[in-house]
């Protein structure tokens, strides 16, 4: 679960955050990055002790049975439409990202066709599949992370990231919850808790993976504030990218081609993670077993996605839809939980199983 | 077997689509510029006029032209990506910069700013922000063509002066990534190293270009070039002379190989701010006359000391009255020590007369450490 849901938050945001992080905080940015952790971790709590209620029924079953039929089978679909935007928004995202850098001439679609072919094919193996994915990737990415961090240090100047808090606290709150949305990802727990077999260390995992990918962000945020300036940093769109792109090894002369291309790769988790979640869920809303079904359920999914994927105008469009992403993730994130939490306790309602 | 086959299919189709079928180009159908040098253009009258770029790019070539293994191009253009526009008429083959690795500027362009042509080079995801910067005295396509006989062609040889100078000499090293950084950040103002044409055979470092932002104002000889990159804190390693006299004889003289570094302490003193720069000098004793054995008089190394030190903070102060009188702007890069304890208060002015009214003292701490193999 651990890294499940570790893959899933850290994806295409990890290198357009620290822009976002010091928009208002300026050098504090890396504080704001702490305190967007908050909300995530409030939510790890309450999707795991919602979860807890119904440990034995899917995410769907729980809605329908909390909320009833009608109500629940309407939270069901908007769950699996946000599971597929999320997707679709990673997937543009992550295109834009690769045309920009390493294929300028080949077309979205295409790029965005190879990662859903990878996310499709992941899907379709099942849960233990991706889950040993996301464990095997989540050691590329530490190895990515200190592959952008340590030649950055000889760009570092100390003196960028002072004085700490100077700025008050308005602004740094204000950048958290900006920062929060980065976050995005702590929700699959809604879907994998029941597909885990230890389920009293899903609260420890949620919580050491918020923590862990709380600390990558800081790290990231810090090292481009010192060495490029919070200013500086402003006018750049993705500041982890323009920091080693200022450094020069022997050998390697262009690092950032080697770390995109392991970025590439780490892109398609939060994808092939959300896209699960949204594939499982329709199997359970329309009855039917996800291992027999998968291919019906796959390939309608992935030219919706893929369509969905070609339709933004522009890099500055996927990001803007990106940031709506954030503001869904908060309704599912805390709403969810927290509907099955008060239908639990205020209105009693008894468990029923759905055939 | 059906599925594996499919399988096969689609892992063929991820293999050939994103290596780039569409990005795929044969090198030999690149024109790749290694450096790129602007200066003043003509308009087509054939007179000067500010506001149109001539564009010099030095291309690497198999063959010899004109007496070098490159092929020098001169474009005249408003902005950096119509000289661009422009070569797909007149060369078929696709310009590739992202192997671009040093451009130089003219100084009369330098001094009404660089902005646009930097703005576009870091604008573009395709060049590398540690593309080396330098300022030419007088027109910057001279250096181009000049010839050069032991690298394979000019471009090459000023890429690795402009990488190498502070590995010998007390010059300063920018690329982009610090111009931009220094250009774009409050209180901070880059330099730029100056190269200029000798007997029209030969180019060199000869001095640094002093900016306030992206205009140039300045430029200074290599003497106070050493003091700037001593004050400025960029880390070389270079050569220092010495004479040391006592009781108005010569005593000895030489050379020693230091490496510099450089801590600065920032205090309030009322309402202005008062600066200690710590030079600090690791020194080995390249070359000296005097006979005596430096084992058995320890004194002469402390009156070498001492020479090095009277002399170097002679110079700073001097290069520090120059800087608060002259250039007005602080080009040895301390203002960031005290916008690090009073951002807030000193942000807004940070590029105001702030330096002017600083107080800023030098203290240069010279060790020699060795003296080689010898005594």
């Amino acid at each position: 679960m651990l890294f499940i849901i570790t893959g899933t938050l850290i994806g295409t945001d990890i290198i357009s955050l620290p822009s976002k992080a010091s928009e208002n905080s300026a050098q504090n940015g890396w504080i704001s990055i702490i305190v967007g952790a908050v909300l995530p971790f409030i939510m790890v709590i309450l999707i795991e002790r919602a979860c807890r209620l119904y440990p034995d029924m899917t995410l769907i079953d729980i809605v329908k049975t909390s909320l009833g039929k009608v109500v629940g089978t309407i939270a069901a679909v908007f769950f699996i439409l946000f599971a597929s935007y999320i997707t679709i928004v990673v997937v543009r995202v992550f295109s834009e990202i690769a045309k920009l850098y390493l294929l300028p001439e080949t077309p979205i679609p295409v790029i965005a066709l190879t990662e859903i072919i990878i996310v499709a094919y992941v899907t379709i193996k099942g849960v233990k599949t991706l889950a040993r994915l996301n464990e095997i990737l989540f050691y590329l990415l530490v190895f990515s992370i200190l592959m952008i961090l340590l030649p950055s240090i000889k760009l570092f100047d100390y003196t960028n990231i002072l004085p700490v808090g100077n700025i008050g606290l308005l602004p740094i709150i204000k950048d958290g919850i900006n920062t929060s949305f980065s976050y995005a990802g702590v929700d699959v727990m809604l879907v994998f808790y029941t597909l885990t077999g230890k389920k009293d260390e899903v609260m420890k995992a949620g919580i050491i993976a918020v923590a862990a990918v709380m600390t990558i962000y800081t790290l990231i945020t810090a090292a481009c504030i010192l060495s490029l300036g919070s200013e500086a940093m402003q006018k750049i769109m993705f500041p982890p990218i323009t920091m080693i792109k200022g450094v020069s090894l022997p050998v390697i002369e262009r690092p950032e081609t080697f770390f995109l291309t392991f970025w590439m790769v780490l892109t398609t988790k939060p994808a092939i993670n959300y896209s699960y979640c949204a594939c499982f869920s329709t199997a359970r809303l329309l009855g039917v077993n996800i291992e027999k079904n998968a291919k019906y359920i796959l390939i309608p999914y992935c030219i919706i996605i893929l369509a969905g994927a070609s339709i933004f105008k522009d890099i500055i469009q996927a990001f803007e839809f990106a940031g709506i992403a954030g503001i869904l993730f908060f309704i599912v994130g805390l709403g969810y939980p927290l509907l099955i939490l008060i239908t639990k306790y205020l209105f009693k309602r008894k468990d029923r199983r759905i055939d | 077997m059906i599925r594996k086959n499919i399988l096969l299919l689609l892992l063929v189709f991820i293999l050939a689509v994103l290596p780039g079928c569409w990005d795929y180009t044969d090198l030999d159908k690149l024109a790749i510029p290694i450096v790129w040098a602007f200066d003043t253009g003509n308009n087509v009258q054939g007179n000067q006029e500010s506001g149109i770029l001539e564009i010099t790019g030095i291309f690497p070539s198999e063959e010899y032209i004109a007496g070098r293994r490159a092929r020098i191009e001169v474009r005249n253009a408003r902005l950096l990506g119509e000289a661009l526009k422009t070569r797909g008429g007149f060369d078929p083959k696709t310009t590739a910069i992202g192997l671009l690795q040093a451009v130089l500027y003219e100084e009369a362009l330098a001094k009404k700013g660089i902005h646009d042509i930097s703005d576009a080079l870091h604008r573009n995801p395709l060049v590398k922000t540690s593309i080396l910067m330098a300022v030419v005295d007088g027109k910057a396509r001279e250096v181009l063509e000049v010839p050069t006989e032991s690298y394979v062609n000019q471009g090459i040889f000023l890429r690795n002066l402009l990488e190498k100078a502070s590995q010998e000499a007390f010059l300063p090293v920018t690329t982009l990534h610090s111009f931009e950084v220094n250009t774009n950040n409050a209180g901070r103002n880059p330099v730029l190293p100056v190269v200029s044409v000798i007997n029209e055979v030969d180019a060199a470092i000869t001095g640094t270009g002093i900016f306030a932002k992206d205009k140039l104002i300045d430029i200074v000889g290599l003497k106070e070039t050493q003091s700037l990159v001593m004050l400025r804190g960029i880390k070389c390693e270079g050569y220092i002379p010495f004479q040391v006299y006592k009781n108005g004889e010569l005593l000895d003289k030489g050379t020693l190989n230091a490496k510099n570094s450089r801590e600065v302490e920032v205090y309030r003193n009322g309402s202005g701010f008062k600066f200690v720069v710590k030079i600090k000098l690791k020194c080995k004793l390249f070359e000296h006359t005097s006979k005596s054995n430096l084992s058995k008089n320890t004194e002469l190394i402390e009156e070498i000391e001492k020479s090095v030190k009277t002399e170097i903070e002679s110079n700073c102060r001097q290069f520090i009255q120059k800087m608060q009188e002259e250039f007005k702007v602080d080009c040895i890069d301390i203002t960031k020590y005290a916008l690090a304890k009073w951002r807030k208060e000193l942000e807004p002015i940070a590029d105001n007369s702030f330096m002017e009214k600083a107080d800023i003292v030098v203290d240069v701490n010279v060790v020699i450490s060795g003296s080689g193999d010898i005594f």
